[in-house]
């Protein structure tokens, strides 16, 4: 695959989303459905490799596009991934007082709504990927309960999740 | 209003571009502490528009804001710039945690740990999905809430529509249905 298309794969996905994750449906449709260039396994260890890096969580495309195509891959998603932000530019200069229009902001509420379902049924795939065994549902159900109950940085919750299976492996 | 050199917008954004993990409530606020409170090099109320614009703008909202800010602080170069200086770095971090799960897959242990890993990673996407949704579910739009969750579900897992069409109807359900 060309980095040219790969990268157009990568915008169609981050410029028609409205926040990090909800770019992963539309990625996981093109690149694990579709093209098969990608496995559901690939894309949950991006996601890992996303949530325990600096920054918002749509970096994770960085590492899908390492996946795909190594450094030139990563950095196709990297640029795909901060292209949507230039259009803020034209919006402050000609379309700046509209933004908090209650229409406008109803349209994008909806679609961020929305997009949680969309998230929702691509963990579904991934679930079934990682969920193995009783250990791992017992990891999620953790990490479920820890990150709606606390605020434990995501990075805390998967690092000692990491750790913890670890541990478990080594005393079995 | 003091106008700043390209490389201290990059020191500025790079600090705050990659000291922060998951969200990007916390960049916000301290970019906003360093570039409106510390430095003046932007005022209140262009802050305020820069964060109201980010919220419409395609793509991570995050980026948005630091591209409007920088462009703000040196038109186009300080866009590039603030972004440029707030991605590639935290980008080079995703990469070099990609080499790790490559490197240690192999391992039995390092199997094990992917595995925990991934079993939280899952949990991280469902709980954030649900963090997303849960001011409109606990408010009194709640059932237009539950018809945008229901509704795309159901056509993406149900009907396997794929995600586009789905967010652009349900962008046509806000604009007919406002909340109350």
């Amino acid at each position: 695959m060309s980095l040219l298309l790969l990268y157009f794969l990568f915008l169609k996905a981050t410029v028609t989303s409205f926040n990090g994750p909800s770019s992963l449906p539309i990625l996981r449709e093109d690149l694990v459905v579709r093209r098969q260039i990608l496995t559901d396994r690939q894309l949950n260890a991006a996601v890992v490799a996303g949530r325990c890096a600096p920054g918002p969580m749509g970096i994770y495309v960085v590492s899908v596009g390492y996946f795909i195509a190594g450094l030139p891959g990563a950095f196709a998603g990297w640029l795909a991934m901060i292209t949507p932000a230039f259009l803020i530019v034209p919006l402050l200069r000609y379309v700046g007082n509209s933004a908090e229009h209650p229409r406008v902001r109803s349209t994008l509420q909806a679609v961020v709504i929305a997009s949680a379902g969309l998230i929702l049924g691509s963990a579904k795939p991934l679930a079934i990927d990682a969920i193995s065994g009783l250990l791992p549902l017992g990891i999620l159900i953790g990490s479920i309960a820890l990150l709606l109950t606390t605020k434990i940085e995501t990075v805390w919750v998967i690092g000692g999740a990491a750790i913890f299976a670890c541990l478990v492996k080594a005393a079995s | 209003m003091d106008r700043p050199s390209l490389r201290q917008i990059g020191n500025i954004f790079f600090r705050v571009g990659n000291v922060t993990f998951g969200s990007g409530a916390a960049s916000t606020v301290l970019l906003r502490e360093e570039i409106v409170e510390n430095r003046g090099w932007l005022g209140k109320h262009q802050f305020a528009l820069c964060y109201a614009l980010a919220r419409v703008t395609p793509g991570t909202n995050l980026y948005a804001l630091f591209s409007a800010s920088g462009w703000y602080l040196r038109g186009w170069p300080g866009a590039i710039v603030a972004l440029v200086a707030a991605s590639l770095p935290a980008s080079m971090v995703v990469i070099l945690l990609t080499l790790g799960y490559l490197a240690i897959y192999t391992s039995r242990l390092g199997q094990a740990a992917v595995v925990g890993a991934m079993a939280a990673v899952v949990g991280t996407i469902i709980a954030g999905a649900w963090q997303l949704i849960q001011p409109d579910v606990l408010s009194r739009n709640w059932f237009r809430t539950l018809v945008l969750v229901a509704g795309s579900m159901i056509l993406s897992m149900g009907f396997g529509v794929s995600p586009i069409p789905v967010v652009g109807l349900a962008a046509l359900t806000g604009f007919f249905w406002q909340d109350s």
